[in-house]
């Protein structure tokens, strides 16, 4: 393969990830409520282990947002499958991160809280290790500068509760996870406006 | 986005795909590389459980094994980028996802048992979930089965290893590393190989 056609090659691969980065942020509003979700009861969960109050019901709470978020989850999926007739490349790496990761956060829980195979507190930074690499991926895919940042931003913010590990790192989780769902949406609407 | 436009466009990533999937051939030796490295580390800590070798031996080891696979990384990008000149599409998203899969299996092993969060057993299955991420999104992005299958084979692992706490994890996390990551290498090195024999011919 020669320079030509390489450079050729991206300029392809930069113009599909343009059209579709918007069909992404447009159309697909799972990312953005999975992250908004998960910010909201995550921060929850911080005030009532910070207060003390209804720190019982923080296993109901959870089970409740996951059995909601599914529901909504599969309702917002037909929505877009009858709207999109056509899956983008860049949808579909989306959705193998989404899936990928979403797993890997999963078995960190479980396997913590079920199997105590490390302690609770590293859920957060073992969460926070894999959303990083999630966004650095998603930076090179989808150029957005927000997401390298973001990718940045959670991997030191898991080096950083591997040493403080502490009740404050769900804060942290939860205002990084609204930022990792709002700014690149914001930064998207802007390169459409001036585009 | 029109139905005809995207689908001249998905026809086109296509191509591209199929014609970078032999870049994934100089991953083939990454795979390789880094495979040996980490069931050589592995092993080390092996035998320190089992009492062979003292600890502060397999711990040097593993500063040298990791050391060593980031300094040969670094050469054969080196390498790599002045033969090849420009960077494929392909290319670049293998060493996003490639990248920081090893940064974070760096942190996790070194930053995760220095300040002890993370207890010996505990790394492996952490590892073998990040593994996992990155054979499944590998996957999808060069169109590749074996590699979605692979991650299915990770995960499974990963599992078992966060139940089974047992010193001889660590046998079995080599293993994978063996089965599961050089082998893999060497078929796609030697599909590459293969791939690139007619193109040199053509251009000879």
């Amino acid at each position: 393969m020669d320079t030509r056609q390489a450079e050729l090659e991206i300029s392809v691969i930069k113009k599909i990830m343009e059209d579709s980065r918007s069909a992404v942020y447009d159309k697909s509003s799972q990312g953005l409520f999975w992250f908004t979700l998960t910010a909201a009861t995550v921060l929850i969960n911080y005030l009532m282990a910070v207060t003390g109050i209804g720190l019982n019901f923080s296993g109901l709470l959870w089970a409740g947002v996951s059995i909601f978020g599914t529901l909504y989850s599969i309702r917002l999926a037909k929505k877009e499958s009858s709207k999109i007739k056509v899956k983008t490349f860049a949808g579909k790496i989306l959705t193998a991160i989404g899936i990928a990761t979403g797993i890997a956060n999963i078995m960190f829980a479980f396997s913590s809280l079920v199997a105590n195979a490390f302690d609770p507190f590293v859920i957060v930074s073992m969460n926070s290790m894999i959303l990083g690499m999630a966004f650095y991926i998603l930076s090179v895919i989808q150029q957005l500068k927000s997401f390298k940042i973001l990718a940045d931003l959670w991997w030191a913010g898991s080096v950083f509760f591997f040493f403080m590990p502490g009740i404050h790192s769900l804060l942290f989780m939860a205002i990084m996870l609204a930022a990792s769902a709002w700014i690149p949406w914001a930064e998207e609407r802007k390169l459409t406006k001036v585009n | 986005m029109e139905t005809k436009q995207a689908e001249h466009e998905l026809s086109e990533i296509k191509r591209i795909m199929e014609d970078s999937r032999r870049i994934m051939g100089d991953d083939g030796i990454g795979f390789i590389l880094w495979g040996f490295l980490v069931a050589a580390g592995l092993l080390s800590s092996y035998l320190s459980v089992l009492g062979i070798i003292p600890w502060n031996v397999s711990s040097i080891a593993w500063f040298a094994l990791i050391g060593t696979g980031w300094v040969i990384t670094f050469i054969l990008l080196r390498k790599e980028r002045k033969e090849r000149k420009a960077v494929t599409f392909a290319g670049k998203v293998a060493g996003a996802i490639w990248g920081s899969a090893g940064i974070t299996m760096t942190i996790i092993g070194f930053v995760g048992s220095y300040t002890g969060l993370v207890k010996g057993m505990g790394i492996s299955p952490l590892m073998a979930c990040v593994l996992a991420a990155a054979y499944f999104i590998s996957g999808v992005v060069y169109n590749d089965k074996v590699f979605r299958y692979l991650s299915f084979g990770w995960w499974a692992g990963a599992l078992v290893m966060f139940f089974w706490h047992s010193p001889h994890t660590l046998l079995l996390f080599a293993m994978m590393m063996i089965f599961m990551q050089v082998v893999p290498g060497i078929i796609i090195f030697r599909k590459w190989k293969k791939e690139s024999k007619p193109t040199s011919i053509k251009a000879a």
